[in-house]
């Protein structure tokens, strides 16, 4: 829906999902995209209140705090770069296995992909 | 990754229209203004201009230079490297290679720092004066996963803001973006209001895959947002006064490098008090040389 521009059909669903308080990751990936549509929107403040969120349901998820960082940019506050420290026993983004279905993870398939296109 | 990888993960990037970007709130007063200038003749740097040999204008208004500080200064390197999985082994041990290789220029006083990016954001070595701390990370470079090129500028930019130090980012990527959270455009406007200048080295002409995606609703088009993305690595070294460079393959990779860093050096910072100008809102910049067929590069404009 996101993709197809349905914004609103879109904030329902994710909210819908929100709301319900499910697994870490699922509230994660609802709170990180419906921060991403308030961060499209131009609406900084209420993104970075819910990449907040994503975060305390997922702190290891990269991609919120990427989001997170430039929400406060916007809002002209000091920044830092913590979301490059990563811990070494960090735990996958779940926006990794939601978005491509784990395909980053085949890296078997990428080089048999990679042979038969490039010998 | 390369565009077949592209091709197939690029289904994760959400590409969304939406109203124009929230201005972003800064303190506005400025009281001096930095400017990073390249000036080639035939593509190879001038040296040796001083204050009276450039002019600058501000929204159009002469201004009078304060100082011109030029190559013996010590610079700050955030090196930016994509380590996708579309590397293979053997071209992840030459990138360490071209890389350490060119980091052994650095001269005392230098800073460097290290950021891989994949489908994950990594500071391997934040920006130090402990120039022995990149060989061993360069060593441990392992790639993987998909490409994260906007997010990893923007990561860039945020690392180099030291004041009153002349910060470069060489963004190396061997393809194309297919996984970052921000939006080009939300990076580019940060690239704008930074003082760092981003040299990108890219290894081959990135093509933009076709890529369709199949939803409830009929078909999105994805290849504007390719487009965007491939436009993207052009406006940001316009953005910051620095060059898209194409390596062309490995074997000038190293080459290259050590020539970013060159030229580098021999770019002019130019500074100035503002005066006769509003303090706030963006100002456009011009810098001019006053030597017959130079060409200048420089940021195109500041945000105080």
């Amino acid at each position: 829906m996101m993709l197809q521009n349905r914004r609103r059909e879109a904030t329902v669903t994710l909210e819908a999902v929100r709301s319900a308080k499910p697994s870490p990751p699922l509230t994660y990936l609802a709170c990180t995209l419906l921060a991403l549509l308030q961060h499209q929107n131009g609406r900084a403040k209420e993104a970075e209140r819910l990449y907040l969120e994503a975060l305390a349901a997922w702190p290891d998820g990269q991609r919120a705090a990427v989001g997170l960082s430039h929400a406060r940019w916007l809002q002209g506050q000091l920044l830092t770069t913590d979301f490059l420290h990563r811990p070494a026993d960090r735990r996958p983004d779940p926006w990794a296995s939601y978005s491509l279905g784990q395909f980053a993870r085949a890296d078997g398939s990428i080089a048999e992909l990679r042979q038969a296109v490039w010998p | 990754v390369k565009p077949l990888a592209a091709l197939s993960v690029g289904v994760g990037c959400l590409t969304l229209g939406g109203a124009p970007l929230q201005q972003p709130v800064f303190k506005s007063g400025v009281e001096m203004v930095r400017v990073d200038a390249l000036v080639t003749r035939d593509d190879t740097p001038i040296e040796g201009l001083a204050a009276e040999d450039f002019e600058v204008f501000d929204n159009g208004v002469r201004q009078t230079i304060d100082h011109v500080l030029s190559s013996e200064d010590p610079i700050d390197v955030m090196l930016t490297l994509d380590t996708s999985a579309s590397l293979d082994k053997s071209e992840l041990t030459r990138l360490a290679d071209a890389v350490r290789s060119a980091v052994a220029g650095l001269k005392p006083g230098d800073r460097a720092g290290l950021i891989t990016f994949s489908e994950e954001l990594q500071q391997l070595v934040p920006l130090s004066g402990r120039l022995d701390l990149l060989p061993p990370a360069l060593d441990r470079l392992e790639a993987s996963g998909a490409t994260t090129l906007v997010d990893a500028a923007y990561a860039a930019l945020l690392s180099t803001r030291a004041k009153g130090r002349r910060s470069l980012a060489i963004l190396f990527t061997d393809g194309l973006d297919t996984w970052s959270w921000l939006q080009p455009a939300w990076v580019l406007d940060v690239a704008k209001r930074s003082e760092t200048v981003v040299y990108t080295v890219e290894l081959r002409e990135v093509v933009v895959p076709f890529v369709r995606i199949r939803g409830v609703r009929g078909r999105i088009d994805q290849r504007e947002y390719y487009r965007s993305v491939t436009r993207f690595l052009g406006s940001l070294a316009e953005a910051t006064g620095g060059r898209r460079l194409d390596a062309g393959d490995f074997d000038r990779l190293q080459t290259t490098l050590e020539n970013v860093l060159d030229e580098f050096r021999r770019r002019y910072v130019i500074a100035y008090a503002p005066q006769g100008v509003a303090d706030a809102g963006w100002h456009t910049l011009e810098v001019r040389v006053k030597r017959r067929g130079v060409t200048v590069r420089a940021k195109p404009g500041y945000s105080p």
